[in-house]
């Protein structure tokens, strides 16, 4: 079975993406914090893929930080960037160019979602 | 009350007359002191300048920037006693039998004084510069033979400095309209960046739970019995609407700027908007 990890501080879209993970039959972990997703460590690093959001709310760590944290832990998955922020987002910006990693804009639609799933299963 | 600040042409305009009207005062009380000597007794045309300088002045201090018609009204009224006021010197002056071939002074001042100071946005200034050039050459034509012929190179002079003083003020009428175009250029380009940010946050605020519905829509059309959905739906269009409301406030400032014929084709808006951002950025 597949793993994935979400990370997002919008709770009803984690659930909502966790559904259609399991219903494409992979398993799901899921944070809405930074905080929250390093406790969950062991369970992280096992998983293929990490959908991550950039903007974790206002004053508190964000996706780019998350992604330096999994990064130095020896994550090996492929992590995608989900934002609802524009490209002229000083943080879109350094995870598009700067550590060169897969950035999708919020929304994408149900198919594409799908594929990246199953991109990491093939 | 809502007090609008005043147009920049209209600042520019009363703040030119103001220095102009000041200045005026202060060459006539120096034309006091120096034609006192002169002129003994015969000063009256010079007092009637001043004290419609003053007035000039007081009414212009009263009305501020923002009425146009009372700045050019001062201007034109206190430049025509100026001229009036210079001519009289000038008929007073050569008759006097001592009198020094200096009688176009008050033209030459006047108009450099107009080419330098008068305000740019105003058409008075050209005017006034070019009756500093037919006043003397119709003082000169109306003097007898006898008085010409003591003035030397006068009215040519005069009119040489009513000529660079016509170059001075069409040069900075020139620069001026080219500072106010590229100040317009750099306040249009400040605004729509500053819409082009409302318009970011407001879609950075609407992709999350855009994403939800997306996502639950798609799932729902897959499998109709997923009903844990709704509620997540309902708090996704919830919050769509918060960002309506949000950006409602905005509505007030339209409709203070009489914008509120641009809401109704929006996509047609929007795309006006986007292209006029990109031709500003292009070409500032």
């Amino acid at each position: 079975m597949k793993k994935i990890f979400l990370l997002d501080d919008d709770q009803d879209l984690v659930d909502v993406m966790c559904l259609i993970a399991a219903k494409e039959g992979a398993s799901c972990t899921a944070a809405s914090a930074f905080e929250e997703a390093v406790q969950q460590r062991d369970k992280i690093l096992e998983c293929e893929l990490a959908i991550v959001d950039i903007n974790l709310g206002s004053g508190r760590k964000s996706g780019i930080d998350f992604y330096h944290w999994l990064k130095s832990q020896g994550y090996k998955g492929r992590v995608v960037f989900l934002t609802a922020h524009g490209g002229p987002h000083p943080l879109v910006k350094e995870a598009s160019s700067v550590l060169n990693a897969l950035v999708l804009s919020k929304p994408i639609e149900f198919r594409q979602l799908v594929d990246l799933f199953h991109q990491e299963a093939a | 009350m809502n007090h609008k600040p005043p147009k920049l042409e209209n600042l520019v305009l009363w703040r030119g007359t103001v220095t102009a009207v000041i200045l005026a005062i202060i060459g006539g009380l120096v034309g006091l002191m120096i034609l006192n000597r002169q002129l003994e007794g015969a000063l009256w045309q010079i007092y009637v300048s001043t004290c419609i300088q003053v007035i000039g002045l007081g009414i212009l201090m009263a009305a501020g920037p923002s009425r146009r018609w009372v700045s050019e009204s001062v201007f034109t009224v206190v430049g025509v006693f100026l001229l009036a006021q210079i001519f009289i010197n000038n008929e007073k002056l050569v008759l006097l039998p001592e009198a020094v071939p200096r009688y176009f002074e008050g033209y030459k001042l006047l108009a450099l004084g107009t080419a330098l100071i008068a305000a740019q946005s105003s058409r008075t200034g050209l005017l006034l510069i070019t009756f500093c050039g037919i006043l003397p050459l119709i003082q000169f034509f109306l003097w007898p033979a006898e008085l010409r012929d003591k003035i030397g190179w006068e009215p040519a002079l005069t009119l040489i400095y009513v000529m660079v003083s016509f170059g001075a003020y069409l040069y900075r009428i020139q620069s001026y309209k080219l500072s106010l175009a590229a100040l317009r250029s750099e306040i249009e380009l400040a605004q729509m960046v500053r819409a082009a940010r409302i318009m970011m946050a407001a879609k950075d605020l609407a992709n999350t739970p855009l994403q939800t519905l997306i996502l639950s829509i798609s799932l729902l059309k897959r499998d109709p019995s997923q009903r844990t959905l709704l509620p997540k739906m309902e708090r996704a269009l919830e919050r769509l609407k918060q960002l309506t409301a949000l950006l409602s406030s905005y509505d007030i400032t339209a409709k203070e700027h009489g914008l509120e014929s641009l809401s109704l084709d929006s996509s047609e808006m929007l795309q006006a908007e986007a292209e006029s951002l990109e031709n500003l950025e292009r070409t500032g």
